[in-house]
């Protein structure tokens, strides 16, 4: 069995199976990825019916966890680390939780923790406020040159104590933390910590830079579209690639909505994405639970279109086009997942694997 | 008797590009159009309909084609079908064998260079990878 293959994605889909969204992404990071997991954050809020004055309070605590994170890539890359971390968020329940981990110095390390612990002190003795004003009126310099505002901030505007772990590891330190904003039943959200740094070790393993799993709609696509391509383009990757990978998410992801069985009855259609770097190919794995009826059907079409060669494969396409000129129905044709199979340099692979209920979960990999 | 569609006046139809939707300009006036950017609207059909309606009008009044020029980024399969249909309006002019559609591409783009060659043979258009 090849080490990356569609049967990845069920660890994925076991791990979120109660999450209404789930994100992760191990970088590079760049500064022009803040916007773009905004863009991804917000879309699941929306799908997750969350009011816009919370909406921004999430957007406050992401982009300033994101920073924080930022900061340090740039240490990282300084020295030539190769690992930058995972910035993970979910929102489960209406709870916002998110999760970074990354690496930091031992000299830094300290003052973090004595800073921490202060906040969460005067957050639970609710003289937050006042601490925050004395920061200001201090203007104190934090590890990085930046006011220490930043994690005084996090914690006002999440309302929590901010959970965090050090483990020390080839010479610097690993920082985990978790911001937690919970809904309004105020939900013990508890502590992901453990369980995010295996999640970290599981996309390390499987080799995955960005995993997804929540609603597939246009308005995520394009986030996500942006995170891949320039993913790619940051990487040892050429230009070429990094479009085809481009391509290949786009029909994938709009095939998911386009055939689930959700999307007819109009609610939000529930995705699996995981994209991936495997000996300097860029692979896709994506798919969605779907019911024994649609098994067989998919089945027995990506039994059929997969035995086709590269040349059989175009034929059909133009085959379709050209009859689809005559064609009413005007939203489904059969030419995505051509086009899916088509943008994979390597025969797509693909699986159907059981799920606590009776829907199966279907997983496809594509290899650019 | 005239038909509606002789009664029609044909304008310039433009289109401003969105994120997901590219730049459109057909012109009624010189006939030299262009569709810039990337399409990949989940249903291309909404956005093509009038670009098509539009195709076929000028085809059916002037019994020419267009001079277009394509250059996406991105086009997704639902876009390609659309976009087929509206360049197969245009191929049914009795002369359409001696008009060109450029077909601008990255060199490095693999894929949109595929498509611009499937385009070169389902058309009588000339279709000119560029």
């Amino acid at each position: 069995m090849n080490r990356v293959n569609p049967e990845i994605l069920k660890h994925y889909f076991d791990n979120v199976a109660k999450a209404d969204a789930n994100f992760s992404y191990r970088g590079p990071f760049l500064e022009q990825f803040t916007e773009v997991i905004l863009e991804v954050a917000s879309s699941a809020g929306t799908a997750a019916d969350i009011e816009r004055s919370i909406q921004r309070k999430m957007s406050f605590i992401l982009v300033e966890s994101f920073q924080n994170i930022l900061k340090h890539a740039s240490l990282e890359e300084a020295e030539n680390r190769v690992d930058n971390g995972v910035f993970s968020f979910r929102l489960m329940s209406r709870n916002f939780i998110i999760n970074t981990i990354n690496f930091i110095s031992k000299e830094d390390s300290e003052h973090l923790r004595r800073m921490i612990d202060e906040v969460n002190d005067h957050n639970r003795n609710q003289t937050l406020k006042a601490f925050y004003m004395e920061h200001l009126q201090q203007n104190e310099l934090s590890i990085k040159g930046g006011a220490g505002l930043g994690l005084i901030e996090l914690a006002r505007k999440s309302g929590s104590i901010i959970l965090y772990d050090m483990e020390e590891f080839d010479g610097h330190v690993v920082f985990h933390q978790q911001i937690t904003m919970r809904n309004d039943e105020g939900d013990d959200v508890g502590n992901y910590i453990a369980s995010h740094k295996s999640r970290y070790e599981q996309l390390k393993r499987d080799r995955v830079f960005l995993s997804y799993s929540g609603e597939v709609s246009q308005k995520n696509l394009l986030p996500l579209l942006s995170l891949v391509e320039n993913n790619a383009m940051a990487g040892q990757h050429n230009k070429s690639k990094a479009r085809k990978a481009g391509h290949a998410l786009i029909e994938v992801m709009q095939n998911i909505s386009r055939y689930s069985k959700s999307s007819a009855t109009g609610r939000p259609v529930v995705g699996y994405l995981n994209v991936g770097l495997d000996e300097e190919k860029i692979f896709i794995i994506a798919g969605n639970t779907i019911d024994k009826q649609e098994k067989n059907a998919l089945n027995e079409k990506l039994d059929q279109l997969t035995q086709l060669s590269e040349q059989a494969l175009s034929e059909l396409h133009q085959q379709i086009m050209m009859r689809s000129i005559h064609d009413d129905e005007k939203q489904r044709s059969g030419l995505g997942l051509i086009e899916v199979l088509r943008s994979s340099s390597r025969k797509v692979d693909y699986g159907f694997y059981p799920t606590p209920t009776e829907d199966e979960l279907f997983s496809m990999l594509i290899t650019v | 008797m005239t038909t509606l569609n002789e009664n029609m006046n044909l304008n310039d139809l433009h289109i401003a590009a969105t994120e997901e939707t590219p730049e459109v300009l057909l012109s009624a006036q010189t006939g030299k159009s262009y569709l810039k950017g990337r399409s990949l609207p989940e249903n291309a059909f909404e956005f093509y309909r009038p670009i098509i309606s539009w195709a076929k009008l000028y085809v059916e009044q002037r019994g020419v084609a267009l001079d277009i020029t394509l250059c996406f980024d991105y086009l997704n399969s639902s876009s390609s079908r659309f976009l087929f249909e509206m360049l197969h309006a245009l191929d049914q002019s009795p002369e359409s064998a001696s008009y060109i559609v450029r077909w601008q591409t990255d060199p490095d783009d693999e894929l949109m260079i595929e498509k611009g060659e499937e385009l070169q043979r389902l058309l009588k258009m000339k279709v000119e990878i560029i």
